[in-house]
């Protein structure tokens, strides 16, 4: 059964967490992708900092649709692919103090270090799920940085309420994207040396 | 024929905001082979969660609505340059309605068209044929899945790859492989073996259009498909690369002749959100990924107003179930036109009730005027009676119903509709329904 996370989240917590844990997010958390993370880098950004620390960093760049009210909504928000970040994750953990960034495809050696280093896990959505977690959205306080960076691109302050994710790099050095490579490559070249089966090789071998 | 752009948006909207029944159902398979609780059996009932969701909001199942690629059979009856016009047309008023996410960006300079038409954009294939009539099928495949496809020129030392079937099998088992869940796991594998580099990729999309459960009619091709959708799932890999029993969905494999230099085996790579769809256009029937398309009834005809004006007008039951009765019989009798329908109901009305008089001349006059259908006429003539006549004409309201059916029977027979009702979007209960397949 999934755990139950609720943000803001302390260090140990989070060092309580491993690898292939389901979890349901709930709580303040903060988007932010390319764009954002080329800004986080260069300046120390005293408004995101408010907004992430002891939170989580979310890889989305949503569909959003403002309301009459002058609300906005999310409409589709499904993760984009964090490896892109790659550069800039290890050093926007450290000097925002994030304890979770959440995205979709895994990170690097990089980022696995400063995971392990500050306190902070990775976790997977599941892609494809932009109407679900579109809904898991329940309040979107607004965003950072909307005017000079576009709306997928600005940081968005948002409210969750169980969003699904899963652990797949945690604060003890592990990352399931590595094991689940490894496991799966001994599989498929065990698989190629079986060979065609039954079937006769010079059929497509002339 | 009238353009297809309607239809064509209606296929956007119907592959961008569900699944086939085909791929539910596999995925509801995948998940009835995991544990309840664990990890990816939650992970695939999210998925089914996620298309139940996304249909009934008419919203795409994925923000990345991918690249649109249509695929266009033609017969003498319909012009290339036409059906190219609509689909470019439907394609923009898709992604005004939100069923598309602007996805066509220069690709120098990265700044998007907003409307998903750009250079190459969508991709459009024209296939001309001799028998009449007309296919266009879609596909919407997402970035994160053509980006772990791939194309391997046989030999290939790194995996031990001949240039035979062995080799072709290899080549298969590495890019499943390397594509871990990065494509959105579990994918079907459509291959392309032999042709030149492009018409090998261009083969193994088109093998993505076949459905799930079919057999290739190569025996050998045949046997290969099989082996590797049953023995992939060793890998392990699972839902987004989680880990779990079911790492793809099927594999689908075509071979072209080649020239004798060059052994092309390439691999592309569907995400579990594998949106297809087929509109087909046969005679004056139209199709829907296999289901029939039905007339749309007309929100609000002229003359059905006037007969609501009617309602509140004629005030007895007796006035109203003449009214009714002149009006079914000789709906029934002629049913030729909406003219002699309202005609013959405004005279009985005006015969027994001098109140509904005027109400019934209105109806008629309207009708008359749009002097389409007969169905309409003697349908709001028809609910004015059922409304008002409720108590004492039940029996006879029986008899005017089956008059106005016959009425509208006849009406669809002589009515070019070029609105049409989309049969729905397939939806979770099919995938609750028992697999037609073993598990495995």
């Amino acid at each position: 059964m999934p755990k139950k996370i609720e943000l803001p989240i302390t260090e140990s917590a989070i060092r309580e967490l491993r690898i292939g844990d389901e979890v349901e997010i709930s709580g303040p958390m903060v988007t932010g992708r390319d764009a954002a993370h080329k800004h986080l880098v260069k300046t120390f950004d005293e408004t995101f900092h408010g907004l992430a620390k002891d939170r989580f960093l979310y890889h989305c760049g949503p569909v959003v649709q403002r309301g009459k009210d002058g609300e906005w909504r999310f409409v589709a928000a499904g993760p984009t692919t964090s490896i892109r970040e790659e550069p800039y994750e290890a050093e926007v953990i450290e000097r925002y103090g994030i304890r979770g960034v959440i995205g979709k495809g895994g990170m690097g050696k990089r980022t696995l270090d400063a995971l392990q280093k500050f306190g902070c896990v990775y976790l997977h959505a599941i892609g494809g799920l932009a109407v679900v977690l579109a809904q898991s959205v329940v309040k979107v306080h607004g965003a950072h940085m909307l005017d000079e960076l576009g709306v997928p691109e600005a940081m968005w302050s948002i409210e969750v309420k169980d969003f699904p994710a899963v652990v797949t790099m945690d604060a003890h050095g592990a990352s399931l994207h590595e094991t689940m490579f490894a496991s799966s490559r001994e599989a498929a070249l065990r698989l190629m040396e079986q060979g065609v089966p039954s079937i006769s090789k010079s059929a497509a071998g002339k | 024929m009238a353009s297809v752009r309607p239809l064509v948006l209606e296929l956007i909207r119907h592959t961008s905001c569900g699944l086939p029944e085909d791929v539910l159902d596999e995925l509801a398979r995948a998940r009835d082979r995991e544990e309840p609780g664990s990890r990816a059996y939650s992970t695939f009932e999210r998925m089914i969660q996620n298309v139940e969701a996304a249909r009934e909001a008419s919203a795409p199942i994925c923000q990345d609505t991918g690249t649109l690629i249509f695929y266009v059979d033609y017969g003498p009856d319909f012009s290339p340059h036409e059906i190219e016009r609509d689909i470019v047309g439907a394609v923009r008023a898709a992604t005004k309605k939100a069923y598309l996410r602007p996805n066509a960006v220069d690709a120098i300079t990265g700044e998007n068209s907003g409307d998903n038409v750009g250079v190459g954009s969508p991709y459009i294939h024209f296939h001309p044929r001799r028998a009449k009539g007309l296919r266009i099928r879609l596909m919407m495949k997402g970035g994160g899945c053509e980006n772990v496809g791939a194309q391997y020129s046989l030999p290939d030392e790194s995996i031990g790859a001949g240039r035979d079937l062995d080799g072709v099998r290899r080549c298969i088992i590495d890019a499943v492989q390397k594509a871990q869940g990065y494509g959105c796991a579990p994918g079907t594998v459509g291959v392309g073996v032999g042709g030149d580099r492009v018409t090998s990729y261009m083969e193994s999309k088109e093998q993505l259009f076949r459905p799930l459960h079919d057999r290739n009619p190569n025996p050998t091709i045949a046997a290969l498909e099989e082996e590797l959708t049953e023995s992939l799932q060793g890998l392990g890999i699972g839902p987004m690369g989680f880990g779990g029993k079911t790492t793809i969905l099927g594999v689908k494999i075509g071979a072209r002749h080649r020239v004798p230099a060059s052994f092309f085996v390439s691999v592309s790579y569907m995400c579990w959100a594998y949106r297809k769809g087929e509109l087909e256009i046969k005679g004056d029937k139209v199709y829907l990924s296999g289901r029939r398309m039905v007339p749309a009834t007309p929100k609000r005809a002229p003359s059905r107003v006037a007969a609501k004006a009617a309602t509140r007008t004629a005030k007895t039951v007796k006035a109203a179930k003449t009214t009714a009765k002149a009006a079914a019989k000789s709906a029934a009798k002629t049913a030729k036109t909406a003219k002699t329908a309202a005609k013959a109901a405004a005279k009985s009305a005006a015969k027994s009730v001098k109140t509904a008089k005027t109400a019934a001349k209105a109806a008629a006059k309207s009708a008359t005027k749009t002097a389409k259908t007969a169905k309409t006429a003697a349908k709001a003539a028809v609910k004015s009676a059922t409304k008002t006549a409720k108590t004492k004409a039940s029996s006879k309201v029986a008899k005017t119903k089956t008059a106005a059916k016959v009425a509208k029977k006849s009406a669809a027979k002589t009515t070019v509709n070029t609105k049409l009702k989309a049969p729905k979007i397939p939806s979770r209960q099919a995938s609750r329904r028992k697999s037609p397949l073993k598990v495995l």
